[in-house]
C-alpha cells in the first residue's frame, strides 16, 4: 500500500520526462515482450525502494519490459554472484559493476561494448547529453581499448563531513588544504576527541580509509597507475601515507572498522569524517540532531592539486543477453541516467546525479543540500578505479599497506614498496 | 565446607551468565534506543523506549516471508538429513559388505574439502538442474551430513547384536527392523543431529544469496542484510531485526530444553561404541 | 533373468548372512541401496565438484571465459609451495583451529560442570549460554564489530573501567584472532555445553558420591571420576568443533575480512580470497586441494595412532 502512495508520488514527479521516453519506447522495443535482470547491490536503507520507484515507472512508461531486480547485500556478495552465473553461462541482462570488474568481464568477452548504443542515432544519447555528464563520470565509461563498455549508474565521491559546533569552540574554520586539515585535526584532539576515524579496509575488501588515502595521493600530485601499471610508491603516495601517519601518532587519527568514521563523527567524539557522500543519510542517523553537522569538499593538495576519489558503479550488459533484451537493457540504463531519473535517485539515497543536466530538477533539494551540488561538482576531477582487473589486487595491497603503516608501525616508504612490488607482479601475471 | 563451594559455584555460574548474556542484552539495548543515543560516549547501558525501531524494522522487509521461508527450508533439510544418515548409518552401523571401510572413509573425507571452493561448480550443477532460484537449491545439496552418518553408525554399531539377529529370527526385513527398532531408539541422536543441521541451515549466508534471486524463495539472512548494506550500517533497525527473528527459536528452544539435553546424552552415550 | 538374478541375489544374500550372521547381516546390494540417497546428494554436490576443483587446479583457469583457460601442470602447486601466503595461512588456521577447538572443549566441560546442578538460577543461566547459538551468524558477528570498537565499544568501556589501556581489537594484528576466536566462542559454546551436559548426566552418580565420601574435594572429584567418564564425549566435541572451525568463514568475513595484514587469513579464506575477489581460480583450486590433503593425511595418522594405542 505505502509502496503504491510513493509510486504516485514519484509518477508526478516524473510525469515530464514520461512522455518522451515512453514516445521513444514506442518505436524501439514495442510488439514483443521482453524480460531483462538486474543484478545490483542496492539492497540498504532508502536505495532498494527507491530503485523499485525507478524500475515501476519505467516499466509503466515502456509497455512490454519487464524489469527483475536481483538484490545482493553487498558488492562483494554482488561480485561473486555475478562470476558464478557467468561460469555457468547464465548471467543477468545487465548488472552493477566497477571499472576493474568490467575490464575482467570484457576480457573474457563476457559483456558487450555499448558504442553502438550510445552513438546510435535512434535510440542513443544527443550531444549535449553527453557533455552534461560528469568529465570524471565520461572517462570512466572506457576500458584502455577506448570503447564505452559501462554505463553510469550509482556515483558518489568523497566529501569532509565536519562537527560545525566542534570547530567552532575550537576557534576552526573549515580547512581548505589538507595542511590547514591537519592542523584543525590536531588543534581538535584533546582527552576525549580527535580529528577523524578511518577504516583503511583489508586485501580482500577496501574501504572508505583506502580510498581517503588515494585522494590524498592525488591532491599530493601523484598518480595510482602510469601507461597501464600500477604507480603505488610514488613520492606523492609515500608523502599522502606519511601525512596520515602523522596524524595517528597525534592521536588525530584513529582507526576502525565498519564505518568507524560515523560513528565517531556521530557520537561527537571526532570533528571530521572523510567519507562517501552516499553515506550522508546514515551519517545523519548517527549525529540524530545532536550537534550541527555540515559537509565541505575534500581540503586541496600543497599547490592546489584537487583529488578526489570516485566510487560507486557502472551498468554493464552481459552478452548472454538476447537482441530484444540488450535493446531493452540499453532503454533502462539510458533511463537510469535520465536527469529526472538521477536527480531522483540523488535526492532519495544520497547518491550523485551523473549528469549536471540533472540539478534544475534539484534545486529545492540542493537548497536544504548544499553539499549534493559540491559533491556533485568534485565529479569532473574524481579518479574511479582504474579500468584494469588487476586494480582489485593492487588496491587491496594499499590497504594492506596502510594498515602495516598505521596499525603496526612499519614505515611508509617501505610498506608501500611491498605494496607496489605485489601490484606489478599481479599486472604482469 | 561444601555450602561455600556452592555458593562459590552458584555466583560464578552466574557471572558465566552475565558474560553470555550480555551482548544479546546490549543488542535489545540498542534496538530500544534512537541512534543517536546508540552513537553515545560513555557508551549506553539503558535501554530507551524507543519502540518505533521495531516497527521500522517490521516493515523493512517481508519478515513473515522470510521467517516461513527459513523454517520450510531448515525444516526440510533436517528431515532429509534425517532420512538419509539414518539409511546410511544403519548401512555401515549394522550391515556387512566388501568395501564397507573404504566407502565410510571416503564419506569422512567430505568433512576435508574446503565448502567455499565449491560454490561456484554447485551453482553450475544447480542451474544444469535447473534448480537455481528454488527451495530445493537450498535444500538438496545440504540433504546429506557427513556428521549425522557418522553418529547413526556409532549409535547402529553399538546395538546388541542379539537385538539384530531376534530380528532376522522373527523374519523382520532389515527395512522392518530399522523402521520399528532401530530407529526409534536412534531418537535422541536424531534430536542432537536435527538441532545441529537447523542451526547449520538457520546460519547459512552465501549459499542463499548466490544460489537464489528473489525474495519468495530466501531465507532470513537475505532480510537482514538490509541494515547492513552499502555505504553504512543501521545499529537499531539491525538490532531490533536481530531480536524478532531469533526470539521464535529461543522460544522453541525453552520449551524443549530438557529433550535436546536428553537427547544429547544418549548420543554421546552411544560414543562409547 | 531379472527375476531369476534377484532371485539368486536374495539367495546369496540370505546365505551369506546365515554363513555370517555372527558378525552381522551381509547384504551388499541393500547396504549399497541404503547408501545411494546420501551417497547420490555428495555425489552431486560434493565429490563432483571436488573433482572438479582437482582438474582446475591444473590450469591457469579463467572462471570468466574457460575457453581462455591454459594447461600449467603442476604450476599452481609449485606457486603454492613458494607462496608465503600460503604458509602464513597454515599456521592462522591451526591457530584459529586449535584455540577454538581448545577453548570449546575446556570451557564447554567448565560450564557444563558449573550448570550441572539443579536450581532455577543454573536455568537461566543456561539459557543466558545457549541463547547465542541460535542468534543468526552475520547479523551478531556484525555486532561483535561494535562490541569490539575501540572507542566505543563494550570491551575497551570495561578495560577504561578497569584503569587497562583501551586495545584496538580488531585492527591490531595480535588481538585481532583473539577477538575472532572470542566471538566464535560466544556463538558456539552453547552446542559444546548440550553435549557436554549430556555427558555429565550418564557419569555414574555412585561413583562420584564414594568419591566425597572418601574425602576427595571438588577439583579431585571432577579429575579423578568426572573426566575419565567423559572421554567419548570430549572426542565427540573435539570432532565436531574441529570439523566447524576448520569451515569458518562467515565471521572472519564479517568482521576482520582476514586482516589486518594477513592475522586472520585462515586456507579457507585464503581460497576466498584467491578464487573469487582475484580471479585466480586455478590457484585456488590448487589451495583447495593441497588443503583437502594435508587434513586427510593428519586424519589418517590420527586413526592410525589411535588404533595401535587401543
Amino acid at each position: 500500500m505505502q509502496r503504491h502512495r510513493r509510486f504516485i508520488a514519484i509518477g508526478a514527479v516524473l510525469a515530464a520526462v514520461a512522455a518522451p521516453l515512453a514516445a521513444s519506447a514506442a518505436t524501439t522495443s514495442h510488439r514483443t515482450n521482453v524480460t531483462i535482470s538486474f543484478m545490483e547491490a542496492m539492497s540498504s536503507g532508502t536505495q532498494k525502494p527507491t530503485l523499485d520507484d525507478l524500475t515501476q515507472n519505467f516499466e509503466s512508461t515502456h509497455p512490454g519490459i519487464t524489469i527483475n531486480l536481483i538484490a545482493e547485500p553487498n558488492y562483494g556478495v554482488l561480485q561473486q554472484k555475478e562470476e558464478a552465473a557467468i561460469a555457468a553461462g547464465d548471467p543477468p541482462t545487465i548488472g552493477q559493476a566497477y571499472e576493474n570488474w568490467a575490464a575482467a568481464y570484457a576480457s573474457a568477452k563476457a559483456i558487450i561494448p555499448l558504442d553502438g548504443y550510445v552513438n546510435n542515432k535512434k535510440v542513443g544519447v544527443p550531444k549535449t547529453f553527453k557533455s552534461h555528464i560528469w568529465k570524471g563520470v565520461w572517462n570512466d565509461l572506457f576500458l584502455p581499448d577506448g570503447k564505452i563498455w559501462m554505463w553510469p549508474f550509482n556515483k558518489s565521491d568523497y566529501v569532509l563531513f565536519y562537527n560545525a559546533n566542534m570547530l567552532k569552540a575550537a576557534g576552526l574554520s573549515v580547512p581548505t588544504t589538507w595542511a590547514q586539515y591537519a592542523a584543525a585535526e590536531k588543534k581538535v584532539t584533546t582527552g576525549g576527541s580527535w580529528g577523524e576515524s578511518l577504516d583503511t579496509g583489508t586485501l580482500s575488501a577496501p574501504a572508505n580509509g583506502t580510498l581517503e588515502y588515494l585522494a590524498i595521493v592525488k591532491a599530493f600530485g601523484g598518480t595510482w597507475i602510469k601507461n597501464g601499471k600500477p604507480t603505488l610508491d610514488t613520492k606523492a603516495a609515500v608523502q599522502a601515507l606519511q601525512f596520515l601517519d602523522d596524524l595517528k601518532t597525534h592521536g588525530a587519527l584513529q582507526v576502525g572498522t565498519n564505518y568507524p568514521e560515523q560513528t565517531a563523527l556521530g557520537a561527537g567524539r571526532s570533528a571530521f569524517a572523510v567519507s562517501s557522500i552516499a553515506g550522508y543519510p546514515y551519517m545523519l542517523a548517527a549525529v540524530g540532531g545532536k550537534f550541527n553537522m555540515q559537509v565541505a569538499p575534500l581540503p586541496a593538495g600543497p599547490n592546489g592539486g584537487e583529488g578526489n576519489a570516485m566510487a560507486g558503479t557502472n551498468t554493464v550488459i552481459f552478452t548472454k543477453a538476447s537482441a530484444a533484451q540488450r535493446a531493452a537493457a540499453w532503454q533502462f540504463m539510458k533511463y537510469l541516467s535520465s536527469p529526472h531519473a538521477t536527480a531522483y535517485w540523488a535526492i532519495k539515497t544520497g547518491y550523485l546525479p551523473v549528469t549536471k543536466s540533472a540539478l534544475v530538477y534539484m534545486k529545492k533539494y540542493i537548497a536544504t543540500h548544499p553539499y549534493q551540488k559540491i559533491a556533485a561538482e568534485a565529479l569532473q576531477y574524481a579518479g574511479g578505479n582504474p579500468p584494469y582487473a588487476w586494480w582489485t589486487q593492487a588496491e587491496g595491497y594499499v590497504a594492506e599497506a596502510m594498515q602495516a603503516v598505521l596499525d603496526n608501525g612499519a614505515s611508509p616508504a617501505s610498506a608501500l614498496a611491498t605494496a607496489q612490488q605485489k601490484a606489478m607482479a599481479a599486472a604482469s601475471s | 565446607m561444601r555450602r561455600v563451594t556452592r555458593l562459590r559455584t552458584g555466583l560464578l555460574a552466574l557471572l558465566v551468565g552475565v558474560v553470555f548474556a550480555f551482548p544479546f542484552y546490549w543488542v535489545v539495548v540498542t534496538s530500544l534506543n534512537t541512534s543517536n543515543r546508540v552513537y553515545q560516549f560513555p557508551p549506553n547501558f539503558l535501554p530507551g523506549g524507543v519502540v518505533g525501531n521495531y516497527s521500522t524494522a517490521w516493515h523493512e522487509a517481508t519478515w513473515v516471508r522470510y521467517f516461513l521461508n527459513t523454517a520450510l527450508i531448515a525444516g526440510s533439510t533436517v528431515a532429509l538429513v534425517l532420512l538419509t544418515s539414518l539409511l546410511a548409518g544403519y548401512a555401515l552401523g549394522v550391515m556387512r559388505f566388501r568395501g564397507r571401510e573404504i566407502c565410510f572413509f571416503l564419506i569422512l573425507s567430505i568433512l576435508m574439502i574446503p565448502k567455499v571452493v565449491l560454490l561456484i561448480p554447485d551453482y553450475i550443477v544447480l542451474k544444469e538442474l535447473h534448480w537455481l532460484n528454488t527451495y530445493r537449491a537450498q535444500i538438496i545439496p545440504w540433504g546429506a551430513s557427513v556428521f549425522g552418518i557418522f553418529l547413526l553408525r556409532q549409535f547402529f554399531s553399538s546395538l546388541p547384536p542379539e537385538l539384530i539377529e531376534a530380528a532376522e529370527l522373527d523374519g523382520a526385513s532389515q527395512m522392518q527392523f530399522l523402521r520399528t527398532i532401530a530407529a526409534p531408539l536412534a531418537r535422541p541422536a536424531l534430536i542432537t543431529i536435527g538441532l545441529y543441521i537447523f542451526i547449520g541451515s538457520w546460519n547459512s549466508f552465501l549459499w542463499p544469496f548466490i544460489m537464489t534471486s528473489s525474495p519468495s524463495v530466501q531465507p532470513i539472512e537475505v532480510g537482514l542484510s538490509t541494515f547492513f548494506g552499502t555505504n553504512g550500517t543501521d545499529w537499531p533497525g539491525l538490532s531490533a531485526a536481530v531480536v524478532f527473528t531469533t526470539l521464535p527459536i529461543m522460544l522453541v528452544f525453552m520449551l524443549s530444553q530438557r529433550r535436546l539435553v536428553a537427547g544429547a546424552s544418549a548420543t554421546t552415550g552411544a560414543m562409547k561404541g | 533373468m531379472s527375476v531369476n538374478g534377484t532371485l539368486t541375489a536374495r539367495a546369496l544374500g540370505i546365505s551369506r548372512s546365515r554363513r555370517h550372521s555372527r558378525k552381522g547381516i551381509r547384504n551388499g546390494r541393500l547396504a549399497m541401496l541404503y547408501l545411494s540417497p546420501a551417497l547420490l546428494v555428495f555425489l552431486v554436490f560434493t565429490i563432483g565438484p571436488a573433482i572438479f576443483v582437482l582438474y582446475i587446479s591444473f590450469f591457469n583457469w579463467n572462471l570468466l571465459n574457460p575457453s581462455q583457460s591454459h594447461f600449467v601442470g603442476g604450476g599452481n602447486y609449485t606457486a603454492l609451495v613458494h607462496s608465503s601466503d600460503f604458509w602464513n595461512s597454515i599456521v592462522t588456521s591451526v591457530y584459529f583451529v586449535g584455540a577454538t577447538v581448545g577453548g570449546s572443549t575446556v570451557l564447554g566441560l567448565g560450564i557444563a560442570l558449573l550448570l550441572s546442578r539443579r536450581g532455577i538460577v543454573r536455568r537461566i543461566v543456561r539459557l543466558a549460554v545457549l541463547t547465542p547459538y541460535f542468534t543468526p551468524l552475520v547479523a551478531t558477528s556484525i555486532v561483535w564489530v561494535w562490541i569490539f570498537n575501540p572507542q566505543f565499544g563494550l570491551v575497551d568501556s570495561l578495560l577504561r573501567l578497569l584503569h587497562l589501556p583501551e586495545v584496538g581489537w580488531l585492527q591490531s594484528t595480535t588481538w585481532a584472532m583473539p577477538a575472532l576466536i572470542v566471538y566464535t566462542l560466544w556463538h558456539d559454546l552453547g552446542f559444546t555445553v548440550i553435549i557436554f551436559l549430556a555427558g555429565l548426566a550418564t557419569v555414574s552418580g555412585e561413583l562420584r558420591e564414594a568419591a566425597r565420601v572418601d574425602g576427595a574435594n571438588y577439583w579431585h572429584e571432577v579429575r579423578d571420576v568426572v573426566i575419565p567418564q567423559l572421554v567419548n564425549t570430549t572426542l565427540f566435541v573435539v570432532v565436531i568443533t574441529t570439523i566447524d572451525s576448520l569451515q569458518a568463514f562467515t565471521q572472519i568475513y564479517t568482521m576482520t575480512g582476514g586482516g589486518p595484514l594477513s592475522a586472520t587469513t585462515t586456507t579457507g579464506f585464503l581460497l576466498y580470497q584467491q578464487s573469487f575477489v582475484f580471479y585466480k581460480t586455478g590457484f585456488g583450486a590448487a589451495i583447495a586441494v593441497v588443503l583437502f590433503v594435508v587434513i586427510a593425511l593428519f586424519t589418517l595418522l590420527q586413526l592410525r595412532l589411535s588404533r595401535r594405542a587401543a
